[in-house]
């Protein structure tokens, strides 16, 4: 029994590792966190479904082959979303490959559907004897598998030219050039092979789950990512043993803990965010920083405006930790937090709408603040992977909470009539609050900040304080929306309030600007309104967030409003 | 006879400070005097500009300790140490760069001023408004005083190098300190713009500030500085007046190989 755990525990960790590998290779040598590299993973799966379903071939044939394929996607990938960026953006390549997460993933459920998909079984699978135990072949060649490629990887790093140049690379861009490397050719061949892996990954992960879906590229991506941390950032065999390491402990929590519970996702994000706040060794490498009836024909758009209103509310929750320099994929779990809160308040409690909404808010800010107490010490990918984290164990834990319906959701909340005056209600605070704001010493300093931790500091701004209270009020605008999103809904489910929500108001703020708070009001009701003119494009809403946060990305990343525009805007103002 | 000593408002006490293990300040003690301008010497790496991150408490100091006006520094944040009176400009500029000239000089006075984030929404008291005017009032002011408030307007980050750096000394003075620690305040600037530089220190010490200063730019450190502190290898080597560290044979050996006299 033992035996076998330990063997699904080195085949699961295995997968993992091949993820981290690639995800680590490219942040050597681009810097870069490749976001859509799960997506990846999840393409090669369903290549290598296809191909071995199709040809019949055997799988050390068909594995190759998807490997060739998604290291074509991952040359691809890099030359449309990565390699046309500019430079001096330092978020632009998370955010562009954010937007090919997008379309990769929704892509695939218009094309394959959102449900699994059964995965063929290329390995004829007996069951060997070892001593008193049975352990099943297929298991056994899938880690054959994946330890070779690890090894030969590794063989490649070490002794190759092209290993050398991926390391020279890694050092420096600059003097890798003047050395003779070209470095534009060894990112290309790095982003192939860190591609092929995960689509080797893919296929291991399909003949050991047997099933494969669209989704599985969210979850490797997030596990891949904790593995990197564990190993550190840059450093391949600690990819290597830290895969392995993780996956190991994952299948000890499933025996040890009981199976009505489901921690097993609980587990792997607990540890990134244990890790992510203790600085442990794991990453010393430097790097290395939102009704119906009687309105008439005004009804549909009611509707649109009421959800375009919360989409703003969200979109500057994420604006006000995002001034102080802090990137946050956490709102969509605080608007969770907001949404269930008030919920709890009008259903349970009985209590009066307002008050609901505003306990939610207020619940939300208190967990924002213990969130944003570790966050203080964590910068740039890694506050992005904390808050991600902090998103999904929000998700799971109350998809465990009986009390409030748990995975079935929260039904018969009261529905609020007038919420779009409440929503627009409390944009219109907003929009006075931020206008006070950005002429004031608060302001100043969040900005301040938000430029320069250090001169801020120096300039006496308690960057501790600023931080905390950006972090906190954020969460409580996002609670807020939460609140209003569940009594205009009136059912909330956990899956509301995905990680791709979260990705969805970055989406907003970013493309309408993110130099002043206009921005993301305007981006959040362009970007809800534009899809509901056009019905063409609401099927392919998603997508097309993607390609415009790439395209942003490349031609505008400063984002639609910027300062000077604002300036413009209200000296014509005046003048009139 | 009955002149009063002159009080020592730095005092730097046998400090060292580590970096893993590699030693970047070793037993170093230097007492600056109030009022002075007191310059800090010596090749690069010698550990000037890490003395300033320990003063200005952005380093943790690894032994002796740092002591202000009497107060030990030691554990103390760096938001504190500007609010008892330290100020700082740092090597490589560090403006903040989506803000104005003008904004960037009001955030100095950051420490002097009290409205947080719950007055701003509630705007519960004129005196917020008021205390806008004034921050805003007041840097112009120091903006006039390094001569830059025609450019109040301009974004930070569009002007040319030399004008940055008053920007910070502005930002700087603003803080209302009683020391200021300038690093390397003349680096990038050609001839004439160091003369003006050299007048402007003149100027803030004839407010009756104590100046701290690092700098290669030997004609400038020579012509201003009343002490001179001599760093070579995380150890002060030599200190006193201009004429006596000119001359000092260790000092000259220091410098060997870089001996271009500017």
């Amino acid at each position: 029994m033992i035996i076998q755990q330990l063997i699904n525990g080195l085949m699961l960790g295995s997968t993992y590792s091949l993820v981290a590998i690639g995800y680590t290779l490219i942040f050597g040598v681009l810097g870069v966190l490749h976001f859509a590299h799960g997506e990846v993973l999840m393409a090669g799966a369903f290549m290598g479904l296809y191909i071995i379903l199709w040809s019949g071939l055997p799988l050390y044939i068909s594995l190759p082959l998807t490997m060739i394929g998604t290291g074509i996607l991952g040359l691809v990938i890099e030359f449309l979303a990565i390699r046309p960026l500019r430079k001096d953006f330092h978020l632009a390549p998370l955010l562009s490959t954010i937007g090919v997460t997008i379309i990769l993933q929704n892509l695939a459920v218009k094309i394959f559907g959102g449900y699994g998909t059964k995965f063929p079984d290329p390995i004829a699978t007996a069951n060997i004897k070892f001593g008193p135990y049975m352990i099943s072949s297929a298991k056994l060649v899938i880690l054959g598998i994946s330890l070779s490629l690890m090894g030969i990887l590794y063989l490649v790093i070490a002794k190759t030219k092209l290993g050398k140049a991926m390391r020279a690379v890694a050092e420096s861009h600059l003097t890798a050039g003047f050395l003779g490397v070209n470095v534009e050719r060894t990112v290309l061949l790095t982003f192939g092979i860190a591609s092929a892996l995960a689509g080797a990954a893919g296929v291991m992960v399909g003949i050991s789950f047997h099933a494969i879906s669209p989704f599985i590229g969210l979850t490797f991506a997030l596990k891949g990512l904790v593995v990197m941390l564990l190993g550190g950032l840059g450093n391949v065999v600690g990819a290597m043993i830290g895969g392995l390491i993780l996956g190991m402990a994952e299948v000890i929590s499933i025996v040890l803990v009981p199976p009505e519970i489901n921690l097993q996702d609980v587990f792997s994000f607990g540890i990134m965010i244990l890790i992510l706040i203790s600085n442990l060794p794991g990453y010393l490498a430097p790097g290395f920083d939102n009704r119906k009836g009687e309105n008439g024909g005004l009804d549909y758009i009611i509707s649109v405006g009421t959800v375009a209103g919360i989409s703003m509310i969200m979109a500057l929750s994420f604006y006000v930790p995002f001034m102080t320099g802090q990137i946050s994929l956490a709102q969509a779990g605080f608007g969770a937090i907001g949404a269930y809160g008030a919920a709890v308040g009008s259903v349970k409690l009985g209590l009066p709408y307002e008050i609901s909404v505003i306990l939610g808010g207020i619940l939300s800010a208190g967990v924002g603040f213990l969130l944003g107490l570790p966050a203080l010490r964590i910068k740039g990918i890694y506050l992005l992977l904390l808050t991600l984290g902090f998103g999904e164990i929000v998700r799971v834990i109350l998809i465990n909470i009986e009390y409030v319906g748990g995975a079935a959701g929260f039904p018969a909340i009261p529905y609020q009539k007038y919420t779009l005056f409440y929503a627009y209600g409390v944009i219109l605070i907003l929009i006075v609050f931020f206008t006070r704001l950005r002429n004031s010493r608060m302001g100043r300093a969040m900005r301040a900040v938000g430029d320069d931790e250090t001169a801020a500091e120096i300039n006496g701004i308690n960057i501790t304080a600023t931080k905390l209270k950006a972090f906190a009020a954020g969460a409580f605008i996002a609670g807020i929306g939460g609140g209003i999103l569940a009594h205009f809904q009136e059912f909330i489910e956990p899956l509301m309030f995905g990680v791709m929500h979260s990705v969805e108001y970055i989406v907003f703020a970013v493309f309408g600007g993110v130099q002043v708070f206009w921005g993301p009001i305007f981006g959040a009701f362009v970007l809800t309104f534009m899809p509901e003119f056009f019905r063409a494009i609401q099927e392919w809403r998603m997508e097309l967030y993607g390609l415009l946060l790439i395209v942003m990305m490349i031609l505008k990343p400063e984002g639609v409003i910027t300062n000077n525009m604002v300036q413009s805007i209200s000296r014509m103002l005046r003048r009139s | 006879m009955g002149e009063s000593e002159p009080r020592i408002i730095l005092e730097i006490r046998t400090v060292g400070k580590n970096f893993g293990g590699f030693s970047a300040l070793q037993d170093v003690s230097i007492n600056v005097e109030k009022g002075r301008i007191h310059a800090i010497i010596g090749p690069n790496g010698a550990g000037k500009t890490t003395l300033f991150n320990l003063i200005s408490g952005m380093y943790d100091i690894t032994r002796g300790e740092i002591l202000y006006q009497g107060k030990r520094l030691n554990d103390m944040k760096p938001h504190m140490r500007t609010e008892l009176g330290i100020g700082r400009t740092f090597q490589i500029i560090r403006l903040f760069h989506t803000m104005s000239v003008l904004e960037n000089v009001m955030v100095g006075q950051h420490c002097r001023t009290g409205s947080g984030l719950l007055k701003t929404f509630f705007h519960l008291s004129l005196k917020e408004m008021d205390e806008e005017k004034q921050i805003r009032a007041n840097a112009l002011r120091w903006l006039e005083f390094v001569g830059l408030a025609h450019k109040a307007q301009q974004m930070a980050p569009n002007l040319p190098h030399a004008e940055q750096r008053l920007v910070e000394i502005a930002r700087a003075l603003s803080m209302e300190p009683e020391l200021l620690l300038l690093d390397e305040p003349a680096a990038g600037m050609n001839p004439r713009e160091t003369m003006d530089l050299n007048a402007l220190i003149a100027k803030i010490n004839g407010m009756g500030k104590t100046i701290l200063l690092i700098e290669h730019n030997m004609e400038l450190v020579m012509g201003i500085s009343e002490v001179i502190s001599v760093l070579n290898f995380g150890e002060k080597i030599v200190e006193g007046t201009p004429t006596v560290v000119q001359d000092n044979p260790a000092v000259i050996e220091a410098y060997l190989g870089k001996r271009k006299r500017k």
